[in-house]
């Protein structure tokens, strides 16, 4: 299955030194309890995955329409394979093995054997889960289970072999992909299908039924010839985990499991020369885990395009230092966050769209209803926005932290330095959520002072969110990277962080708005003001409030970045 | 399930001394077909490039480069940044495939017995990396596997003492030092005894102690008999240790012979140091105080 005598002996000792790795990073008793709580999340997790609406799906959904369901996800599974592999040409190694690999005598077969005797041993942990996750929800479990692990031990091969197709220097079809914007491409996919399931979550139990029923929309797209034609290589999988008797399984079965074994061969013994393409990829992959190491967002540090949009950028905060770093922070999102900005923005857009018409409670009354469908619209953007791109973004010390022996020889006050590289990214996030949620109110015809109000509060809320997350970045700059070692523990801390810095949040929104309350109640039952003055009133009282927290925030974040030891928190 | 290798070289790779090895074309014995330099004597040719070139989207890396290295010889290649050394090395050791030209080592045409060349070759890259989960024995282990060693602990164990890395020896690879890994990277070559050697800026990281035990054991591993190549631009440790220079600029070759051939065909004298030749081949101008005439080198 390895190749080479030598790289199975390499795989076997790669897989103990993993696990001597992990024991010895347990030494102290704080690993453990992030080990501990790393794994009950992922046990949880996979619980709940595996055992939770057991058989729902079959019991609602007909035959047909579960198949056609399958199938579709099938495609779109494949699609991002493909899209993957134009991205990663050639045989990807990791960079200490390839320039080895490389040089020593090893037949190029078994180098291709070899990798995808990893990948697979990999992708088994994803094969069970996703096999768990179908098991209950389809006719019979059993060939659901076998039909998705056949599933996800198909596409990595799958995956590969066209990668190593394009990975072959002169190849056409590559160069012509290469011009391709498919990140764009896959991350509005994969964004479609997450806001699908969002909409579908968000949308009552009974237009789901419909939409699943034998003369729903998914049954008559079902009938669409072309897109039949669309889903037919996917088939053979998708009857495999749709199969309810075991005359019915195992022609799919054995189908299948045939396609795997000559997919797998013809994989391994392509006569072709991938090694340059791979040295690029390799080189590529290092960089972005490295980066995600360091606290980088994986996606948003793509080289800078060399036709920047920006070839200039303002000094919108002056001159002086404050206004450098400032600038600092500005050109690196303009420049090197295009894809995310653009996609920011598409989902944005899909967002408005999805929250027209929703959250309007009141049945008698419309017009109450609309007003309730545009605060519920306004405070699902704002807080799904700051979440998505705060999370996106990153143009603070979590990209940063490569820089720290720079960032710490500056001469300015550590808080102005703090604030000087969060306010960037602040002010664009709430341009970003401000412009989405007046499009949204301009596109519903309705206008509150509420809407005001939001937009008011919008860039104090994302100035908490993200001085909170860069002050506990800065804190423990740790971060959980998918495949690195101890990431269990990592896991564990993370999750430790994250609740912690949600505690700070909460009691940080309590402090602001306590005031805010006991005013407005003040002045509407203690001075009998009306009810818009004391809700405007103790609305302002907020505001300061919120800002108050913020400057405390900032304080606090400029006493970590002081005390922020760059030969300790290194972020690995 | 795995590939067992049937009469793959890497088997035999180590039983066959260095160049003994059976040429399989006999129009690769090269030895024959050019005169030896002094230097080269009656040695047989470990390395022979002819017409190499390597090129990039955008640029030619490579122009028609032709050099050949002798067994047990050392040569020194220089130029300045980007002239398309690490090109031409990674070319060499097959890390890059080759776009035209050949590449012979040991006899062995790398185009047409791909594994057979590699077998009898070490890669040194400038910056090596380690795996982070193995420890240094286990490095050792895995490269001893893969040139077919099945005796490799008393090997290994020598070239560890001789490193001064047995005490790291149970280190995993991700805590070593810039220069326990360039020490490292040194064993993991040396431990197949391979006929040929390239290495790529080997001294940087390594301290003073740590550079003259390498430099030593360059030469030592010469003597031996493998052909060295080594790439750096440290111009004092190549005028140490190298036979001969080899000088590329902008993927061509600028000159190869001794460094007293080099100051000959450069017209400049004896006392010029390797660093005038080089600045002199790469960039005749204002660096190199040419000697007066009547008064160059042999």
């Amino acid at each position: 299955m390895f190749g080479h005598p030598a790289l199975r002996l390499l795989f076997w000792m790669k897989l103990r030194g993993g696990l001597r790795l992990q024991v010895r990073k347990l030494r102290r008793p704080s690993s453990w309890i992030f080990l501990i709580i790393g794994a009950v999340l992922v046990l949880g997790w996979i619980g709940l995955m595996a055992f939770n609406g057991g058989g729902s799906a079959q019991a609602l959904v007909p035959g047909d329409v579960l198949r056609f369901t399958v199938d579709i996800g099938l495609v779109v599974l494949v699609t991002l394979t493909l899209v993957g592999a134009f991205q990663y040409r050639g045989l990807y190694l990791p960079k200490e093995e390839i320039e080895l690999a490389f040089s020593a005598p090893l037949e190029r077969t078994q180098l291709v054997r070899y990798r995808l005797g990893t990948g697979l041993f990999r992708s088994v942990f994803a094969a069970i889960l996703f096999g768990f996750l179908t098991a209950r929800r389809m006719p019979h479990a059993g060939f659901a289970f076998v039909g998705t692990f056949l599933v996800m031990m198909t596409v990595p091969i799958l995956g590969q072999g066209v990668a190593l197709l394009l990975g072959e220097g002169e190849n056409r079809l590559a160069r012509i992909a290469r011009r391709a914007p498919l990140k764009l491409f896959s991350g509005v996919l994969g964004a479609c299908v997450g806001l699908g399931v969002v909409a579908l979550m968000l949308s009552d139990g009974e237009e789901v039924t419909k939409i699943f029923s034998e003369e729903g929309a998914l049954a008559r797209l079902a009938n669409q010839p072309w897109l039949r034609a669309l889903l037919l290589p996917v088939a053979p999988w998708g009857r495999a985990i749709t199969s309810s008797s075991w005359s019915e399984f195992l022609p799919w079965f054995a189908l299948c499991a045939g396609i795997w074994i000559v997919l797998h061969e013809v994989t391994v013994r392509a006569r072709i020369d991938y090694r340059e393409l791979s040295l690029a990829t390799s080189a590529e992959v290092a960089k972005r885990i490295s980066m995600a190491r360091r606290g980088g967002w994986i996606g948003n540090k793509a080289g800078v395009g060399k036709q920047s949009w920006t070839s200039g950028t303002p000094w919108f905060f002056g001159r002086g230092g404050f206004g450098a770093i400032a600038w600092l922070e500005t050109t690196s999102m303009l420049r090197r966050a295009r894809g995310t900005l653009i996609l920011s923005g598409l989902l944005l857009t899909l967002l408005v769209v999805i929250t027209r018409n929703m959250g309007g409670i009141s049945t008698k009354d419309p017009e109450l209803a609309a007003k309730q469908s545009m605060m519920f619209g306004t405070v699902v953007i704002s807080l799904l926005g700051t979440a998505y791109l705060c999370a996106g973004l990153k143009f603070d010390f979590r990209g940063r932290l490569e820089q720290m022996d720079l960032v710490k020889t500056w001469p300015l006050a550590p808080w102005r330095i703090f604030l000087a590289t969060v306010l960037p990214e602040v002010l664009l996030v709430s341009t970003f959520l401000v412009a989405a949620m007046l499009a949204r109110a301009i596109w519903s015809g309705l206008f509150h002072p509420a809407l005001v109000a939001a937009v008011l509060f919008q860039p104090l809320v994302v100035l908490t969110w993200v001085a909170l997350d860069n002050a506990v970045f800065l804190h423990s700059p740790v971060r959980y990277v998918p495949g690195q070692e101890s990431a269990l523990q990592n896991m564990g801390r993370s999750i430790l962080l994250m609740l912690l810095r949600g505690l700070v949040l909460l009691l940080a929104v309590a402090v602001a708005l306590a005031p805010a309350a006991g005013v407005g109640f003040l002045l509407h039952y203690g001075l009998e003001t009306t009810k818009e003055m004391a809700i405007a009133v103790a609305a302002g009282v907020g505001w300061l409030g919120l800002l108050a927290v913020d400057c405390g925030l900032v304080w606090a974040g400029g006493r970590i970045l002081g005390r922020f030891d760059v030969a300790r928190d290194r972020g690995v | 399930m795995g590939d067992t290798p049937s009469a793959g070289p890497w088997r035999h790779a180590r039983k066959v001394p260095r160049n003994d090895a059976p040429i399989l074309d006999p129009a690769l014995d090269t030895t024959k077909t050019e005169a030896p330099t002094a230097a080269q004597g009656e040695r047989r040719a470990a390395l022979v490039v002819e017409d190499l070139s390597k090129e990039y989207e955008n640029h030619r890396a490579v122009s028609g480069l032709s050099f050949r290295v002798s067994e047990g010889e050392i040569l020194g290649l220089v130029g300045p940044n980007g002239a398309g050394k690490t090109t031409t090395l990674r070319s060499i050791v097959g890390v890059l495939p080759i776009q035209k030209g050949r590449v012979v080592v040991c006899g062995h045409d790398l185009g047409a017995h791909e594994v057979e060349a590699k077998s009898r070759l070490a890669w040194i890259p400038d910056d090596p990396q380690p795996f982070d989960t193995l420890t240094v024995l286990e490095h050792l282990r895995f490269s001893a596997a893969l040139y077919g060693m099945r005796e490799w602990k008393e090997s290994a164990e020598r070239l560890l003492e001789r490193f001064e890395l047995t005490e790291k020896r149970d280190s995993l690879g991700g805590e070593l030092s810039r220069g326990m890994r360039q020490k490292l990277a040194f064993c993991m070559a040396w431990i197949h005894e391979p006929g040929l050697v390239l290495m790529d800026e080997p001294l940087s990281g390594l301290d003073p102690r740590a550079i003259r035990s390498a430099k030593d054991e360059i030469r030592r591993l010469a003597q031996t008999g493998t052909a060295v190549v080594l790439s750096s631009h440290q111009l004092e440790l190549i005028q140490e240790l190298a036979d001969r220079i080899l000088i590329i600029d902008r993927g061509q070759k600028r000159f190869e012979g001794t460094l007293n051939e080099a100051r000959a065909s450069l017209a400049l004298g004896e006392d010029q140091s390797l660093e005038d030749i080089f600045l002199s081949a790469t960039d005749p101008g204002p660096y190199v105080e040419r000697a007066p005439v009547g008064t160059q080198g042999s």
